[in-house]
């Protein structure tokens, strides 16, 4: 008998009803523990965004008692004011002041709260790439990682968000000038699956979803964790695993109040994210043969192509990442949206006095599109004066790839009649009448580029051979027992696509592996997802 | 922290150039909202973004201005600020300019002006949460 299917469409995508409320929220703040406290659960997972609260949830439903540590906060929607200047304070890391250092400097904003980053992204949903997963096998022996084998944990993940595709009419006037420009060139492109219920298009999405329309893992993950026994603790800051004769037995987490929480157990999962989980690591003390911990970051740099139009665009009403295009994805190029309220587009519109001015007095008129390259270039995560220190340079390839996306996009940009276009590569004045010269002309270099990106991957790489990656197959750190990552860390390169459905595929998988139990069956197969050209 | 604050108000005039239909600088709570922001960011970037801002302030000395930032006229503030977006510290300064942009058309009357009604997205977004029983 074949699986049921999943609706993708509109239906899917607008209707707002069916959310999924716990009996209870098991939340235990950090900042109320003052003294020490001392639990006893079978899995202590550290961090709660889409690697760690897949993990919990699918542990927890599988007869695990789950004990989920959290930096950052538990926030009611009522808190998300669709003001992008005040969510950055809330919501972000570092109040979305985390960067790169090299060249160029590269501002790279996390979330910092339950939900992690899935609580602040664009909710884009693509599963890993089936030319991804190949070179990962070829490469990295990763022989499981086959598409019809990782088939069921995808269609979980997607059926849990409810993944379906934007509707033409809540895509927003950005995304249709863009689409207008694609056809009219004959690119591949369509509009984005994301992971929503009842989406009305408030446009700020990356600031935290007032209509509680995006299925970050915060509402969809995490309460089902808890309705199966698991508890959250905010506000507690895990410091040191307690490692044991080549297995990890304990967690002990610093908490807002002053104390501490120490939680003994026989599995620690590990998912901080790119960023900070090679951090906590190698505080242990682990070995680790391949010298790759805290290496090996791709981070998915991206950058905005603004155009001026005829017709009112704007970008602050509809999904901001509502449309793609992928002609160019074989090359690297992946095209998004990049939409958001004013703030948010006067924070990066280039010019400074009276130019700044003119050109937001044209907001309404304004469109921007993004471009994200899958990064040859490799940066390192390290500690500088006990902070993190996150270093990147962008090669030559990526550079000359990102000249080649500005130029693909000014091209579509005058394709869908724009007057005025502006490229974010520093000395190339604003390009008008469909003249792309200034900017093929130009010489540019990776610090010529104003660039920023979402993505940190690779620090923690899954892979078969201990003398070349720091995780196994199945996310088990190599050489420690009961040790796993299960985030962006483990994933052992740039995607080229958003990461967040393979990072929460992944984490599913590792929580069926640990728990012994075969694939899901039965979980419904998508009406319809994008196939990437 | 005042004179940070009023370096940062200094800056922000120049670089957003308050007119037209946008409210002055004095009538938003850009600069109020400085102070917040450093709030919620770590020391270390707290203590660097007021040491940038107080070499916002001096550069002009340091360049030929001939004055400190605040007492230059406001073209010769434009061309300083100019100036270092074409120098090495073009990352820096753009950096300021943006949280200065951020802090201006983060007020609700620019907000409001520009054409954004945040306040009707939340309204709308809690009747749906309310209706249909959502987070």
């Amino acid at each position: 008998m074949s699986a049921p299917t999943r609706p993708t469409g509109t239906g899917a995508y607008t209707d707002g009803t069916g959310t999924f409320h716990p009996p209870e929220r098991r939340i235990v703040r950090g900042a109320e523990i003052h003294g020490e406290r001392r639990v006893r659960v079978d899995a202590c997972v550290i961090g709660s965004g889409a690697g760690g609260a897949v993990a919990a949830k699918e542990l927890a439903e599988g007869g695990m008692r789950v004990a989920i540590l959290e930096e950052g906060d538990w926030h009611d929607t009522d808190e998300f004011t669709a003001r992008p200047r005040e969510m950055l304070r809330l919501l972000y890391r570092d109040a979305g002041q985390v960067a790169t250092l090299g060249e160029p400097p590269i501002v790279l904003p996390l979330g910092r709260a339950v939900g992690g980053t899935t609580l602040v992204n664009s909710g884009t949903c693509f599963r890993t790439p089936p030319r991804v997963l190949a070179r990962w096998r070829a490469e990295l022996g990763l022989e499981a990682l086959e598409e019809e084998a990782l088939e069921p944990f995808f269609r979980r993940v997607e059926r849990i968000l409810n993944v379906a595709q934007v509707p033409s009419e809540l895509a927003g006037e950005n995304a249709h000038v863009v689409r207008r420009g694609a056809e009219r060139l004959g690119w591949s492109g369509d509009f984005l699956y994301r992971n929503v219920r009842g989406c009305v298009g408030s446009g700020v999405c990356a600031f935290g979803c007032p209509s509680g329309a995006k299925q970050h893992v915060g509402i969809t993950y995490v309460p089902r964790a808890w309705a199966a026994g698991a508890t959250t603790y905010t506000g507690a800051r895990a410091e040191r695993i307690e490692i044991e004769h080549g297995r990890a037995r304990a967690v002990t987490a610093r908490t807002r109040g002053g104390g501490t929480l120490h939680v003994a157990c026989d599995t620690v999962i590990v998912a901080c994210g790119a960023i900070h989980t090679p951090l906590l690591l190698r505080r242990q003390g682990i070995r680790d043969a391949s010298g790759q911990l805290g290496r090996n970051l791709a981070i998915h740099p991206a950058t905005g192509v603004r155009a001026f139009m005829d017709e009112e665009v704007d970008m602050w009403r509809g999904v901001p990442q509502s449309y793609y295009v992928d002609e160019f994805a074989g090359e690297g190029l992946m095209f998004e949206g990049a939409a958001g309220p004013p703030d948010y587009m006067a924070m990066s519109m280039p010019g400074t006095g009276a130019l700044h001015r003119a050109r937001m007095d044209r907001a309404r008129q304004l469109s921007t599109f993004g471009v994200m390259v899958a990064d040859t270039s490799r940066g390192a995560v390290g500690t500088l004066a006990g902070a993190p220190r996150i270093r990147y340079d962008l090669d030559a390839h990526d550079t000359a790839r990102f000249r080649r996306g500005l130029e693909l996009l000014t091209e579509l940009y005058w394709a869908a009649g724009a007057r005025e276009v502006i490229v974010p590569v520093r000395g190339v004045p604003p390009l008008r009448d469909g003249d792309s010269g200034p900017l093929r002309r130009a010489r540019v270099r990776a610090r010529d580029l104003e660039l920023m990106a979402f993505h940190p991957l690779g620090t923690a790489a899954m892979g078969a051979d201990p003398a070349r990656s720091v995780v196994d197959p199945n996310g088990c750190v190599h050489g420690v027992r009961g040790l796993y990552v299960a985030d962006a860390a483990a994933v052992p390169g740039a995607l080229g696509v958003n990461p967040q459905i393979t990072i929460m595929t992944l984490a599913t998988r590792l929580a069926f592996h640990l728990l012994g139990a075969p694939a899901p069956a039965g979980e419904p197969a998508p009406e319809r997802l994008p196939a990437l050209a | 922290m005042r004179r940070e604050a009023d370096v940062f108000a200094c800056l922000t005039d120049a670089v957003v150039a308050p007119g037209g239909g946008l409210p002055p600088l004095a009538e938003t709570d850009a600069v109020a909202f400085l102070a917040r922001y450093l709030a919620a960011s770590p020391r270390r970037n707290r203590a660097g973004f007021r040491a940038l801002l107080l070499a916002l302030e001096v550069g002009p000395l340091a360049l030929g201005f001939g004055a400190r930032l605040r007492r230059l006229a406001p073209a010769a503030r434009l061309a300083y600020l100019q100036r270092l977006e074409r120098s090495p510290a073009a990352p820096l300064a753009e950096m300021l300019e943006a949280l200065a942009k951020l802090s201006y058309y983060g007020d609700e009357g620019v907000m409001a002006a520009v054409g954004y009604d945040p306040a009707a997205v939340v309204e709308r977004g809690r009747r749906l949460r309310r209706e249909e029983g959502r987070w």
